[in-house]
């Protein structure tokens, strides 16, 4: 059975897409959902874990997007 | 199908309405149990050298934890088992799929074995608070949904040999601050709803 199932190109393109698509648009809606939780009650426990979660998620777009710059730069 | 009542854990871990429990045969845990059946081809194509291969069967395997959480909703048997049993499944997938990749030399083993430690470790904090909470619970971290996820692409990084150590180092530290977080979160902070 052949490895390629599609040329290295196009796979190197479908990850690069795959990631890049991914982690740009988790990085953005993360941002849009801390973003609407500015007013939240900052001493309900589950509005803290939420602010949390989206700022970690934030940080793994980010990684995301800066992995496929790294890649092609 | 078989169905009892329960009282349904809210988002917080919390005690919400009493519902029906679906039985444990039902759609969305047969589509997460068929997750298992990828691992066998991944570690075939793994040993033969398959990237493009090994890569699929990755991209099949998230692709059902996607899918289960939508049949549960289609056919309404969303329950307390059903996502344990998805959180077992995440456990158990994604560690043999960073072992495998480990010991082939596909991913840098250090990152590899503090996640998997750094998993283990989580497993038991959510035990522990599962015993403090009383009731079989668990706790939902919306930052380790993302660290779930991420592990899920790192699989796909190092099959795909797509800038591996700079993805898994990046991860160590981060992996590191949300088990910190949630660790102080279920051992000392109060749990919602706690029958002791």
């Amino acid at each position: 059975m052949s490895d390629h199932l599609v040329s290295h190109t196009v796979f190197v393109w479908f990850m690069t897409l795959f990631t890049g698509v991914v982690a740009g648009t988790w990085l953005v809606y993360d941002g849009l959902k801390l973003y609407w939780l500015r007013n939240a009650d900052k001493n309900d426990p589950t509005v803290h874990d939420k602010r949390f979660g989206y700022s970690i998620g934030m940080l793994v777009g980010l990684i995301g997007v800066l992995g496929v710059l790294k890649y092609h730069l | 199908m078989v169905s009892h009542a329960v009282p349904a854990s809210g988002s917080d871990g919390g005690p919400a309405n009493v519902r029906r429990e679906p039985s444990r045969l039902n759609p969305a845990n047969f589509v997460t149990a068929s997750r298992f059946l990828t691992l066998p081809p991944f570690l075939w194509a793994v040993h033969n050298g398959l990237h493009q291969w090994a890569t699929l069967f990755v991209l099949i395997c998230g692709l059902l934890d996607k899918v289960d959480g939508l049949v549960a909703k289609i056919f309404d048997c969303r329950s307390v088992f059903g996502e344990l049993f998805d959180a077992i499944t995440d456990g158990i997938c994604y560690g043999f799929c960073l072992l495998v990749l480990a010991v082939y030399g596909w991913a840098p083993a250090i990152p590899v074995v503090a996640v998997i430690t750094l998993g283990l470790a989580n497993t038991g904090l959510r035990t522990i608070y599962a015993k403090r909470a009383g009731r079989a619970t668990n706790y939902k971290s919306y930052a380790m949904e993302r660290i779930v996820a991420y592990t899920a692409y790192m699989i796909g990084f190092a099959t795909g040999d797509f800038e591996v150590s700079f993805y898994y180092w990046l991860y160590v530290p981060l992996m590191v601050i949300v088990i910190l977080h949630d660790a102080k979160r279920m051992l000392i902070d109060a749990v919602p709803g706690a029958n002791r």
